[in-house]
């Protein structure tokens, strides 16, 4: 390689190692919190015992659960795998998490949420930034 | 090299090459795919196929461009250079699926044009967090097609090296974009700690390997620059006993870049620049009588420096002398081609 073919290759990876390391940190930084349930290696939590509510829209179904001091978990059964790649779950406009290829996921709610019924869920194709569904439960 | 074009130069390295990249990629996909089948059992084909293809191209491009720099901090991996273009080529037919399964998948059953759908479906340009990280995947692959299209010789030797190693160096700028189509992709998406890793750790690895790299280099060629010139124009390079047989030792003097040859008792000088690409002969070595460019196997006679016939390729030619067991070079460059007889190691 010709000396100013190396020193142009220099200066690109001296600027673009700053701008790819920045660029990394950023979108790091901007992750949405807090991190949701329903991904790789992440383990499911333990279904709540008390059923409160149960709905089925199409290929889905939806149940509310109650727990020990009145916390309450949204569990989603998946009966066929979702045209969508990326759906998102909100609960009363709070994002919950990322709803995975597996069948059953379930969501605790935080203790806020938990004492703010009816709660409304919505399904969001997060790549095209669409509601997909959308089910009220008591 | 070759005298006409042709599709592609096999030979036995090439093949093996080849070989070695198609299995050791068929092992990835499959285990790849296990390992989906594993944690996802509902997964569908299509998304298996994206989740592939994405990974193991992005792989792929992290592995080529490590190749370079490795190879400049350690001769023992320059074999990987050898046929980096047919890993290239490959690399942008497996993003290529990646891309056209996207498409087709996410983009293909609305009332718009599918390509038109990659732009206009996501219209969150301004935020770092919802930006349409599909259409940096677009440019990324645009250029992997661009560079694809453009790898034979026959474009290297119309768009000149000079030209066509600048339209190929877009290589980094299509790796930045693939970075950040995966880090606000599917890293926001599913916040995985295992995305973040994957890509942080190539991302450290590829740039401390370049700028390492870049930092040898340039103490290489400041190592080689300008020594005082004594009489005649001759400069003083090093002692014969300085530079290993069938090797060279590269100087960088008024100008010229010279790559100053050992071989079968004698030392000649020619110009350290390959007809081909580019690459630094002076790394080469000595093969059957001929220099041999370490990039792809490109040959000179190192007397006079032209490729042994029927080859065309020529290099600049340089006045050689020893003198009390030191080698002295005149960089006053001879017209390609020039004879010029070696110098004689006294024993």
């Amino acid at each position: 390689m010709v000396p100013e073919l190396r020193k142009r290759h220099r200066l690109v990876w001296q600027v673009g190692s700053i701008l790819l390391c920045l660029g990394f940190v950023g979108a790091v930084w901007v992750l949405p919190q807090p991190v949701p349930a329903g991904q790789w290696l992440k383990s499911e939590p333990q279904p709540f015992p008390k059923i409160l509510a149960r709905k089925t829209t199409g290929n889905l179904s939806f149940q509310l659960r109650q727990g020990n001091e009145s916390l309450k978990q949204i569990e989603i059964t998946q009966h066929q795998v979702m045209e969508q790649a990326f759906v998102q779950v909100f609960c009363n406009n709070a994002l919950q998490g990322v709803l995975g290829p597996t069948g059953v996921q379930r969501f605790n709610l935080s203790d806020t949420l938990s004492a703010e019924p009816p709660y409304l869920i919505e399904l969001v194709d997060g790549i095209n930034h669409k509601t997909i569904r959308q089910i009220v439960l008591p | 090299m070759s005298v006409n074009y042709t599709t592609v130069q096999w030979n036995r390295q090439k093949r093996r090459y080849d070989r070695i990249m198609l299995g050791l990629m068929a092992l990835y996909l499959l285990t790849f795919s296990f390992l989906q089948l594993f944690f996802y059992p509902l997964i569908s084909p299509e998304t298996l196929i994206i989740r592939a293809t994405g990974t193991l191209a992005f792989i792929m491009l992290q592995f080529i461009l490590c190749i370079g720099p490795m190879a400049r901090l350690d001769r023992r991996f320059l074999p990987l250079l050898y046929n980096r273009r047919h890993l290239g080529v490959t690399t942008f037919l497996i993003g290529a699926l990646h891309g056209v399964f996207n498409v087709i998948q996410f983009h293909s059953l609305g009332y718009v044009d599918p390509i038109f759908s990659v732009f206009a479906s996501n219209t969150h340009y301004a935020s770092l967090q919802d930006f349409p990280f599909q259409v940096l995947g677009f440019f990324a692959l645009l250029i992997l097609f661009l560079m694809a299209a453009t790898s034979h010789d026959f474009w290297l030797k119309n768009l000149s090296p000079r030209w066509w190693k600048s339209l190929h160096m877009l290589v980094y700028l299509a790796y930045g974009l693939l970075v950040f189509h995966v880090m606000l992709g599917v890293v926001q998406l599913e916040q995985s700690p295992a995305w973040i890793g994957f890509v942080g750790f190539g991302l450290l690895t590829l740039v401390s390997l370049h700028l390492m790299a870049a930092g040898v280099e340039k103490k290489r060629l400041e190592d080689q620059m300008d020594k005082p010139a004594v009489g005649e124009g001759f400069y003083l390079v090093c002692s014969a006993e300085d530079i290993p047989e069938n090797r060279a030792k590269m100087v960088f003097l008024e100008g010229q870049n010279i790559a100053v040859f050992r071989y079968e008792g004698k030392v000649s000088a020619v110009n350290n620049i390959c007809r081909h690409q580019n690459g630094p002969i002076g790394e080469g070595k000595i093969v059957n009588g001929c220099i041999t460019c370490p990039w792809h196997g490109y040959q000179y006679l190192p007397n006079n420096g032209q490729s042994p016939p029927p080859f065309t390729e020529k290099l600049e030619t340089y006045d050689v002398k020893i003198v009390d067991g030191m080698v002295w070079v005149n960089p006053q460059p001879y017209p390609e081609g020039t004879e010029r007889p070696a110098a004689i190691i006294q024993a």
